[in-house]
């Protein structure tokens, strides 16, 4: 399933039947129907073409954040758990402030202050998750530093880095690959809420938070348009894990 | 013959892995009696543990009986329901498991684990069943049960945790006693106290109990009847006396050979091995199991499905030729010749003083290993031995003091010393598990020590694996396995091929066959004796097992609570006057004659925060005196090379020809080191 | 107990700390000139000197800081942008009914996941445990206004069990309140279920397969006093921490919801007041909330450290 969006999000200029941003392509809050499958909106926006286009945004954002995240708590964990003491202490407590701010709040704040665009949503939904994929990488690797390999590889006189990444690294592959794959879930939901609060991509970009935020004051009178980019960002989310 | 109380009849149990079933146990026959001991004695895998279990009727889901039987004084277990099972659990039979630390409930206090067995079996009202808690803890000689009664389990010691485990299976007065493995966690003072405590609680209570162990002095010591396991199968049983002077199964002989305890020096004689591995589980071959390893198998052995036999009333064996098994001592090689002359000293360490978090763990310990020999750092938990080892290797700098190689003085932290400096000096460690990468292939990992301590080249070092395998009797092809395929000794081969990457001058081994069974851990001794024979490396060999210390090393130094008790040459130590602390420690050996060690109860461990500004060992000591706690003891020599520091008088010193327990050392070394002729037919 | 929360109290002061610290560098230094954001890209130039003049922001930064957060100390928070009346006091007001919804979440997600947790882990694998790990996840997976939007529309249009609106009339009785947030409540419910119920499926099995609960029963104990004594309540001990990390998403899906479903809490105040760029208001909104849910961590550590006996002891820390 999530091949399917996979390929259309990738081949959309030419699967939509319409431009998602060409107005008046059909009568304005028309239903479903054969020439239009998901109706049209209030601008006489083909729904369709828009949902599929939006697809793209996901593609593009929620990889690319949570790599970033992941790139980027994987280095804090592992110093963190290696030097231990007071580095490790200092950098948790670090951390601990950062969290204590809910993620949307967060982004919200970051966003506002940077500007909404592509680009800043990736880097603050990425800087966002750091923490919690640092926590993940700190508590993996303390099991392992603990551990006799360790101390044979300092007794080798393996430098700092060398222990690092090939003696430790290797040994927390599993739950960092565990935890990749549901922040890779959460970025999507993410960058969706982002786009409802209109702090991601800007109007008249089809990215499917944004058209449930527009169309919402239509609900009781043209559902399809909310219904669509709603359903599609949901199949999205149980695709991934 | 009155019934049984615990009778496996044909039983056979078999676990689902993947699909497949697998037998874990063989058609067992085993019985206790009332009132009596007896012993189950296997190695890892052997399924002692499944049939403890099943002794309970507590199986996993993935389990099932395909044969056989278990009656529980003669009901059959199979019989009852859920809650027939629940009854007599605690109240007939009851368990006390490995590590009681994790048997207790972490959330609830000792004495709400207590009453609710009194208020739910007995249906007593809370008052009562406090005070009957309160009796309990008594019974298994808890000092102060009061306090106890209000505790959690993370608050008390390992051996108190033990003895509240033993209380809970008493609670229900239970006829029988399952004790699988219960001193295995515990110090060695500990385990002798324990021990002493199941002997009272058997003559107070008339119990009778089903003793599981890998340990055979413990079951020696312990058991009025012993039963051999392997490979899912009993493949001797016997009373303790015939079994052990007198074994008819060629595994038992060869695991009495093997163990060390009740052996001098290498010199004297090297242990027994026992050639390949232990079968994994499902991998039974056609004919007797233990044939592929055995050192009198013949065609018939691997052809035949072998019987229990009985041999006389009260002993039985599966084996085809048992009147050919060797007698004890009859699988160990002859003494090897003369080992090497030592050389100079090769690492020191001038009263070296280590803190942690502000506590002084190590408190200038002064030590000396010279080359070609073996000194044995002997010491209970807390004792700091790891401490020093990390100190002497610079893995933790120490605050005071100074470490030398070969005369010249070492930096404190580990990364500041040279390549030269670090190839002289490596570690093997304890835990097989955790000793290599999991995620690095055997070849590639030992490459990369030839490379960082060999100094060779990448090609080089390569080249070279194979035959450094080979040199700690590992395959070729072990090069590309990861450590997950290897077993425990073959881990540890690595390791050891490892710290040998570099010809070290001194190789600190800590607890290094602590973890293995005993046919591996001969093995492995054997294997740095030879390599210590080859290349004259200096060993630091940390333990707490006595016995090894006598069979490996030269000299031998006990330390307690931070700071060295006494050193010397070991036969010195164990033989002549020696500090009343390596008395305690030899006193505990199990084995010793052939009760039980007798230990006086004493006073916890003080912990390294309250360390007395005198002799640390002076609240545990049976000779203290009013001054011992205050000053500091004075140094006596008893023989040249050999120091004690202890406030008594040389001729007041245990060993100094007065009563102690050097008796039952050589009475236990006089049975089991003779020399019979070989009954080999090889 | 003491020292724990010693610790846990100075752990807060610094959050707060650097928290201030990180609203004050995105909201005050980041934006740039902050004059011309307001006022637009066509006011003059004069205008927009005057307004930075007048907001103080010609000043050194360290001095803006410790003027705002004087102000904040003593309760001026400011003034907002667009709506035109004082920071605090409206704050306050929609925090009050921002509790409210979150509360009625709260009480309904834990018997709920809680519940779920005990009785897939005893089974796990099972048919029910399959059943709700699926469902949990892939409801938890889904945006809050995505199962808001579908809530609307199945229970509030087309069934119309519930009103669309969550706002009651002022005059509404007790019910009727609760009636009119139900929707909006269970929303959030989805969203924290699937966590709070893995995680709680997870201590069970764990305490399930500890060597203490075969002590328990090897001891003769009948199951379910196994179950209640023993087991629940090792299992259950982590979870209050698992709540406790769970209000931040808590709170993330309250801006959400109360967008969605129109309702005047502090989400919703603050999701204007990031749309309309009104920048006192969002600071003080945001240290509002970042205040509220610190405290609100603050007492889950708090619970935590009482229920466990190891971190009650004086000794443990």
């Amino acid at each position: 399933m999530v091949a399917l969006w996979i390929v259309t999000a990738l081949f959309a200029p030419w699967v939509a039947p319409h431009e998602p941003t060409s107005m008046g392509v059909g009568p304005t809050m028309a239903p479903p129907s054969i020439t239009h499958w998901f109706g049209t909106d209030e601008y006489g926006r083909d729904i369709l073409s828009r949902v599929i286009h939006g697809g793209r945004y996901v593609l593009a954002i929620a990889p690319a954040s949570t790599l970033l995240g992941l790139v980027i708590g994987t280095l804090i964990g592992l110093v963190a758990a290696y030097n231990g003491r007071w580095l490790d202490e200092g950098i948790m407590r670090l951390l601990d402030a950062v969290m204590a701010f809910p993620i949307v709040v967060l982004a919200l704040l970051a966003l506002t202050a940077l500007g909404s665009s592509t680009l800043n949503v990736i880097l603050v939904i990425g800087l966002v998750f750091a923490p919690l994929i640092a926590r993940t990488a700190r508590a993996a690797a303390l099991t392992e530093v603990r551990k006799e390999y360790v101390e044979a590889a300092r007794l080798r006189g393996e430098g700092y880095f060398g222990v690092l990444m090939v003696e430790i690294a290797p040994n927390i592959r599993g739950p960092l690959l565990v935890e990749g794959t549901i922040r890779l879930g959460y970025a999507v939901f993410t960058s969706a809420t982002l786009g409802f609060l209109g702090l991601g991509v800007q109007p008249p970009a089809p990215d499917w938070g944004l058209m449930v935020a527009s169309s919402r004051s239509l609900l009781t009178t043209a559902p399809w348009a909310v219904l669509a980019p709603a359903l599609a960002i949901g199949f999205v989310v149980i695709g991934f894990p | 013959m009155s019934l049984p109380l615990l009778a496996f009849e044909g039983l056979s149990v078999a676990f689902q892995r993947q699909g497949q079933w697998l037998e874990a146990v063989s058609d067992v026959d085993l019985t206790v009696q009332p009132g009596e001991t007896v012993g189950l004695v296997g190695e890892s895998g052997c399924g002692k543990s499944t049939l403890a279990m099943a002794a309970l009727g507590y199986l996993p889901e993935n389990a099932r009986i395909p044969r056989g039987r278990v009656r529980l004084a003669g009901e059959d277990l199979a019989n009852l329901n859920q809650s027939a099972l629940q009854h007599r659990r605690g109240n007939r039979i009851a368990v006390v498991y490995q590590n009681p630390a994790t048997a207790l409930n972490p959330a609830l206090t000792i004495g709400r684990q207590l009453t609710e067995i009194f208020e739910h079996q007995q249906a007593q009202s809370p008052i009562e069943a406090r005070q009957a808690a309160r009796r309990l803890l008594e019974q298994v000689r808890i000092a102060d049960p009061v306090r106890l009664l209000d505790a959690y389990p993370h608050q008390i010691s390992g051996g108190m945790q033990q003895r509240v485990v033993i209380a809970m299976a008493l609670a229900g007065s239970p006829d029988l006693l399952v004790l699988d493995e219960p001193t295995t966690a515990l110090d060695a003072s500990i385990q002798a106290e324990i021990l002493a405590l199941f002997e009272t609680l058997r003559t107070e209570l008339g119990l009778a109990m089903l003793l599981i162990s890998h340990d055979l002095a413990v079951v020696r010591s312990v058991c009025d009847r012993v039963a051999v396991m392997y490979a899912g199968e009993i493949v001797e049983s016997a009373s303790v006396a015939e079994l052990f002077n007198r074994p008819r199964h060629p595994y038992t002989a060869s695991l009495i050979d093997c163990i060390p305890a009740g052996k001098g020096h290498w010199e004297t004689g090297r242990l027994a091995s026992i050639p390949g591995h232990p079968l994994a589980l499902g991998d039974r071959p056609g004919g007797c199991a233990f044939a592929p390893r055995c050192p009198i198998a013949r065609d018939a052995c691997h052809r035949q499905s072998v019987h229990l036999q009985a041999l006389d009333h009260t002993h039985v064996s599966r084996c085809l030729f048992p009147q050919e098994t060797a007698l004890p001592g009859g699988n160990r090689p002859p003494a090897t010749a003369r080992k090497r002359a030592l050389g100079p000293t090769v690492l020191e360490c001038d009263r070296l003083v280590m803190e942690y978090a502000g506590i002084r763990i190590l408190d200038a310990v002064s030590l000396d290993v010279r080359e070609g020999e073996t000194v044995a750092l002997v010491g209970e938990s807390g004792s700091g031995k790891s401490t020093l080892a990390r100190g002497l290797t610079g893995l933790t700098a120490p605050v005071h003091g100074e470490v030398r190689l070969n005369g010249t003085a070492l930096a404190r932290a580990q990364r500041q010393r040279g390549l030269a400096q670090r190839r002289a000096i490596q570690m093997v460690f304890q835990s097989p598990e955790n000793t290599l990468n999991a995620s690095h292939r055997v070849g590639p990992a030992l490459a990369r020590a030839l490379r960082s301590l060999g100094g060779f080249g990448w090609r080089a070092a390569q080249s070279r694996v194979p035959e450094r395998l080979a040199q700690v009797a590992l395959d070729a092809d072990t090069a590309k396995r990861r450590p997950g395929q290897l077993s425990g000794g073959q881990r540890q081969r690595v390791a050891i091929a490892r710290a040998f990457a570099g010809d070290p001058r001194v190789v600190i081994l800590d607890e290094p066959t602590s973890a293995l069974d005993v046919s591996v851990q001969s093995a492995v001794l054997d294997l740095l004796i030879d390599l210590q024979q080859r290349n004259g490396t200096a060993y630091l060999f940390i333990s707490h097992d006595l016995a090894v210390v006598r069979y490996i090393a030269d000299r031998i130094a006990v330390m307690f609570l931070g700071r060295l008790m006494e050193s010397g040459p070991v036969e010195g130590v164990f033989q002549g006057p020696r500090h009343p602390y390596t008395d305690q420690l030899l006193a505990a050996i199990p084995g010793r004659g052939d009760g039980p060690p007798i230990t006086q109860t004493r006073g916890e461990n003080p912990g390294p925060e309250a360390r007395p500004n005198g002799c640390p060992f002076a609240s545990r000591c049976a000779f203290v005196m009013p001054h011992c706690a205050e000053t500091p003891p004075p140094a006596r020599a008893p023989a040249s090379g050999r120091v004690v520091y202890c406030h008594l008088p040389l001729a007041s010193l245990p060993g100094a020809g007065a009563t102690d327990s050097t008796q039952a050392i050589s009475s236990v070394t006089d049975q089991v080191t003779s020399y019979p002729a070989s009954r080999s037919p090889k | 107990m003491l020292r724990y929360t010693a610790r846990r109290l100075a752990l807060l002061g610094l959050t707060l700390l650097v928290a201030s610290v990180l609203i004050f560098a995105m909201t005050t230094v980041l934006p740039g000139d902050i004059g011309r954001i307001i006022l637009g890209p066509f006011a003059q130039e004069e205008a927009v000197a005057a307004l930075n003049e007048s907001l103080g922001l010609n000043q050194p930064l360290p001095v803006q800081y410790v003027q705002w957060m004087g102000g904040v100390l003593q309760g001026d928070w400011g003034e907002s942008l667009s709506l035109n009346t004082p920071v605090l006091p409206l704050a306050l007001e929609r925090l009050g009914r921002s509790l409210m919804l979150a509360a009625l979440a709260i009480a309904l997600l834990i018997p709920l996941a809680i519940g779920a947790g005990v009785a897939a882990g005893r089974r796990p694998g099972g048919k029910l445990d399959r059943v709700l790990s699926v469902g949990g996840l892939a409801l938890g997976a889904m945006p809050e206004f995505v199962t808001g939007v579908v809530l609307i529309v199945v229970f509030g249009i087309a069934l119309d069990w519930f009103p669309v609106q969550a706002v009651a009339g002022r005059d509404a009785g007790f019910w009727q309140v609760i009636h009119g947030l139900f929707l909006p409540a269970m929303c959030l419910v989805l969203l924290l279920f699937a966590y709070l119920f893995r995680m709680t499926r997870a201590g069970m099995i764990t305490a399930l397969e500890a060597d203490f609960t075969r002590t328990a029963r090897l001891k003769g104990l009948p199951e379910r006093i196994v179950l209640r004594r023993h087991v629940l309540r090792n299992a259950l001990l982590p979870t209050v921490t698992v709540i406790g990390a769970q209000l931040g998403w808590l709170v993330g899906g309250l801006v959400v919801v109360e967008s969605l479903f129109r309702y005047p809490g502090i989400g919703s105040l603050l999701h204007n007041a990031a749309s309309n760029k009104d920048i006192p208001l969002l600071a003080g909104c945001t240290l509002l909330v970042t205040l509220v849910f610190s405290v609100a961590n603050l007492t889950a550590d708090l619970l935590y450290g009482l229920l466990n006996p190891r971190v009650r002891d004086a000794i443990g820390d």
